[in-house]
């Protein structure tokens, strides 16, 4: 019910609401969005964009699922936005060196440095070859990994916001580890040959 | 053996990696960012909406409707310059109309 009231209150503009929604879900939301993209600053302007998004569209939210669930949903499309335009730029950057106009853009990642206060420096550096192997994963399978390995959440909660079923998010995950398996041998096959 | 092992454990501990993430404080002054990019975007989605009802469907109809225009007027064209093309190589092989009338004229 409190959360009914929360919605009508952002619905007719209510800055007080506008507080209160950032407090319940800043920390949330960031998380998520540093789980996607690993560094900080990236993060930061992900999570902005989202709750931008949540302001300007929560009219449209019809109330069939969990406020948070609606807002978690925003903040994938977000971040998979963000990678995408990343790798489009990566691509573009590398058509631009074979022409010989070099662009500064980073080859090597969709984030523009590795940057996670929450990995430890013993792990970075592993962390750093798991995250970009699970930038090669299919979507699906990426944002399946990532919400329930990297974020924390639950089943339960990943097959709210994919509105997949149980059986499916868990052949996802059997999947996308599947994989990784073997992108992370290829890596250090090549890495110690 | 000894180096596939080797590999295999390097593999184990990096997809273990992610259990040991911990979760991160928000950076400070976000709410306030937040609230204050709210306040402006006004502006932005102003002059956003100008275009903004050209939707991919309406293009995807734009474009059809150019399509057949344009298919429309290659095809009038080609059927005007092929009539033009049979009467002009019947005037030059006289085989239009007037001209066997001319031949068969008898004084």
């Amino acid at each position: 019910m409190e959360e009914q009231y929360l919605i009508e209150a952002l619905r007719k503009g209510d800055q007080q609401a506008y507080r209160q929604l950032l407090d319940d879900y800043q920390g949330r939301i960031f998380n998520t969005c540093i789980s996607f993209v690993p560094n900080k600053e990236d993060a930061e302007d992900i999570a902005q964009e989202v709750f931008l998004e949540v302001f300007n569209s929560i009219d449209k939210f019809k109330g069939n699922s969990k406020l948070s669930t609606w807002i978690y949903r925003i903040s994938v499309n977000k971040s998979l936005e963000f990678i995408r335009k990343r790798s489009t730029k990566k691509r573009f950057g590398f058509m631009q060196s074979i022409l010989g106009n070099e662009l500064p853009v980073d080859k090597t990642s969709y984030f523009t440095e590795f940057n996670h206060p929450g990995i430890q420096l013993e792990n970075k550096e592993k962390s750093e070859i798991l995250f970009n192997a699970i930038d090669k994963l299919p979507e699906a399978q990426k944002v399946v990994f990532t919400l329930h390995k990297i974020d924390g959440l639950s089943y339960k909660e990943v097959c709210a916001i994919t509105e997949r079923s149980l059986a499916s998010t868990e052949s996802l995950m059997f999947r996308a580890k599947k994989n990784l398996q073997g992108l992370l041998r290829d890596y250090y096959v090549k890495d110690q040959g | 053996m000894e180096r596939k092992d080797k590999i295999e454990k390097l593999i184990e501990e990096t997809l273990e990696s992610a259990s040991h993430i911990e979760t991160v404080e928000v950076p400070s002054l976000f709410k306030e960012k937040v609230l204050n990019s709210m306040a402006t975007p006004e502006e932005i989605t102003e002059e956003a909406g100008i275009i903004s009802w050209f939707t991919p469907r309406y293009q995807v109809a734009a474009l059809i409707c150019f399509v057949i225009v344009n298919a429309y007027a290659v095809l009038q064209y080609t059927l005007d310059n092929y009539e033009d093309n049979v009467e002009s190589f019947a005037e030059e092989y006289g085989l239009s109309e007037a001209e066997e009338d001319y031949g068969y004229t008898i004084n």
